[in-house]
């Protein structure tokens, strides 16, 4: 057999039977199938929903019926498939800022706690000056100054995040550099770059990781909450945060749209924060209740 | 712990520098021009040339951050571009109604939250526990934006229980207060979860400690031991968790405020964000960040005043 194709069959038997046991914990088991919901929903979009987003298919602000099982908007465009394709673009934004937040955060984080201390010193203080915006505020700042879009939050999420990626980041490597494993490494000629790639990195990736799951929810809640006041995404796209503002503007005439943008909202939040907590007490009991 | 104070507050003068560097900085920084930005594209050159001199704009930008520092340090944070009001004025007539609403719905999930925490902690894994746990993670979860809608949707707009916007007739207390408790709830419902979790954490932990089985011991009935005694210690993480989530606080006032269309600083900000009117966008979020570090600076002071082994740490 291949060894590429042996490792990865081994790391599906690890990822099913890590599912396996969050499975068995109630609050996981709901995670792992609002998680699912979302992620299959998002995927299989163009599958499942029975119309175009776009498309102005029954009567403005119908009620559930067969035909529109939640509804329609105003224009008489089905909710249903918008929340399923709003799900695709909350998908794809939050794995994207993740992901850069995450790598920013790790090199930063990285490079100041492995790195000389006035350079460590330097990080830290620009790391809590971002940190001492709430930051909401610091948005709204930024949002001032440019004209909405998807890449803006996504660019307003990075500059909110990173500094708590690298805030970990750096303290597990400070607590790791002295570590007899990193003196050996460095004692038998290993360059930084090696120590820090091959020996710190695979040792501090873990809590980011699950920090990274909880804080998919968090870039949804900020697309809906800035796409909601108007600032983030503009209808026609279809978002939650979109659909939530043309909902909020016509909710004295029919509660459908607002409920059909809110509630996907707080089940994708709930998913993600269930999951996020249970693999954080199987995975890191040091950070339990914290 | 003098060296400590002074440590600390020295960090957070210059946190606050940077703070003041960077507010500055945003609108050199994001590209488009500002003067455009702010005046449209239907602005006539005399009214371009007027406003650049107004905001110091032809200046090098050295010049224009000392202006704008030396102001904003003497409490001069500019004039509004369209109606040329001064912009502490502005912020300081609209603060009270956020500090209210910050406050109303930090005090009812500290009332709520903190006992329902000692609750699950002096029956740990008990079913009732487990369902205040998940209850607790649920709040926690929900976006204050949604709550404020929908307790919009169904206690003002379907019951008819609550006005839905405004703050209420201008002395007239009743009246304010009845504006105030949906807000309210939607800023603290997920502060009950957070304060509900920390405290049981703490309450755990100090309940396991030595003073506590010696007041067992005693005789000392179980209800006065964990309100009384274990509170006390327990509650310290807790006062932490308030500081730093006051900007929490403030993200889910700024959202009540704007969905109830109360005013405040939060409708302030967004009004001026959508008007691209910078100076009192710059000015307000100067202000919620100095508040900000206040709070942080108090909140650590206190801890290292309660608990000497964290003074050696900044």
């Amino acid at each position: 057999m291949k060894p590429i194709l042996k490792k990865s069959i081994g790391i599906t038997a690890k990822f099913f039977s890590s599912l396996k046991t969050v499975m068995q914990h109630p609050m996981g088991c709901i995670g792992v199938l609002l998680v699912g919901l979302f992620l299959f929903s998002a995927i299989f979009a163009p599958i499942i929903s029975p119309y175009n987003p776009s498309d102005f298919v029954g009567d403005s602000l119908a009620g559930p019926s067969l035909s529109h099982p939640i509804g329609t908007d105003e224009l008489g465009r089905d909710t249903f498939c918008r929340v399923i394709y709003g799900g695709r673009i909350e998908l794809v934004l939050a794995i994207a800022a993740v992901s850069i937040s995450l790598f920013l955060g790790l090199v930063l984080g990285m490079i100041a706690g492995y790195g000389p201390v006035w350079l460590d010193n330097c990080m830290v203080l620009v790391f809590d000056t971002i940190r001492s915006f709430p930051s909401i505020m610091l948005s709204l700042a930024i949002l001032a100054l440019t004209e909405p879009s998807v890449i803006i939050i996504g660019i307003v999420f990075i500059i909110n995040a990173t500094p708590g990626y690298g805030r970990i980041a750096r303290a597990q490597t400070l607590s790791l550099k002295n570590k007899e494993f990193i003196l050996a490494e460095q004692s038998l000629g290993a360059k930084p770059m090696r120590v820090i790639l091959h020996h710190l990195l695979p040792n501090i990736i873990g809590p980011l990781l699950i920090l990274c799951a909880m804080d998919i929810p968090v870039v949804v809640t900020v697309e809906a909450g800035l796409s909601f006041l108007g600032l983030g995404v503009l209808p026609p796209t279809p978002t939650w945060g979109t659909i939530l503002n043309e909902g909020f503007s016509v909710i004295r005439e029919s509660p459908w749209p607002v409920i059909a943008g809110g509630v996907p909202l707080i089940l994708t939040t709930l998913g993600f924060t269930f999951l996020g907590e249970t693999l954080r007490d199987l995975f890191d009991p040091k950070l339990k209740g914290k | 712990m003098l060296f400590y104070i002074i440590q600390r507050i020295g960090l957070s003068v210059l946190i606050l520098f940077l703070v003041l560097l960077t507010l500055f900085a945003l609108i050199h920084i994001i590209p488009g021009d500002p003067v455009s930005i702010a005046l449209g594209p239907r602005a006539t050159p005399e009214i371009e040339a007027r406003f650049i001199e107004k905001m110091h704009l032809d200046k090098p930008w050295y010049e224009q951050f000392v202006v704008f520092a030396v102001g904003a340090l003497k409490g001069d944070l500019g004039e509004d571009i369209f109606t040329g009001q001064k912009v502490s004025d502005i912020i300081f007539s609209q603060l009270p109604y956020t500090i209210a609403l910050a406050l109303s719905g930090l005090g009812w999930a500290v009332c709520i939250g903190i006992p329902l925490g000692c609750f699950s902690a002096s029956y740990p894994n008990s079913l009732l526990d487990r369902m205040l746990g998940v209850i607790s993670v649920g709040t926690i979860a929900m976006p204050s934006f949604v709550v404020s809608i929908y307790s919009l949707l169904i206690f003002a707009i379907m019951l008819n229980w609550f006005p839905v916007i405004g703050a209420g007739e201008k002395g007239d207390l009743i009246d304010q207060l009845h504006h105030l408790v949906l807000p309210a709830f939607a800023v603290g419902l997920g502060w009950v979860g957070y304060l509900a979790r920390m405290v049981r954490a703490s309450m755990l932990e100090v309940l396991s400690e030595n003073f506590i089985r010696a007041s067992i011991s005693f005789g000392i009935p179980r209800v006065k031991i964990i309100y009384l005694y274990a509170l006390k210690v327990a509650i310290l993480p807790t006062i932490t968790l308030i500081g730093i989530g006051f900007g929490g606080l403030l993200s889910g006032a700024v959202f009540a405020e704007i969905i109830f269309a109360r005013p405040g600083i939060g409708k302030l900000i967004y009004d001026m964000v959508e008007a691209r009117n910078f100076p009192v966008v710059q000015g307000s979020v100067l202000i919620t960040a100095f508040m900000f570090i206040f709070t942080m600076l108090v909140t650590d002071l206190i801890v290292a005043y309660l608990d000497p082994r964290l003074r050696k740490k900044l």
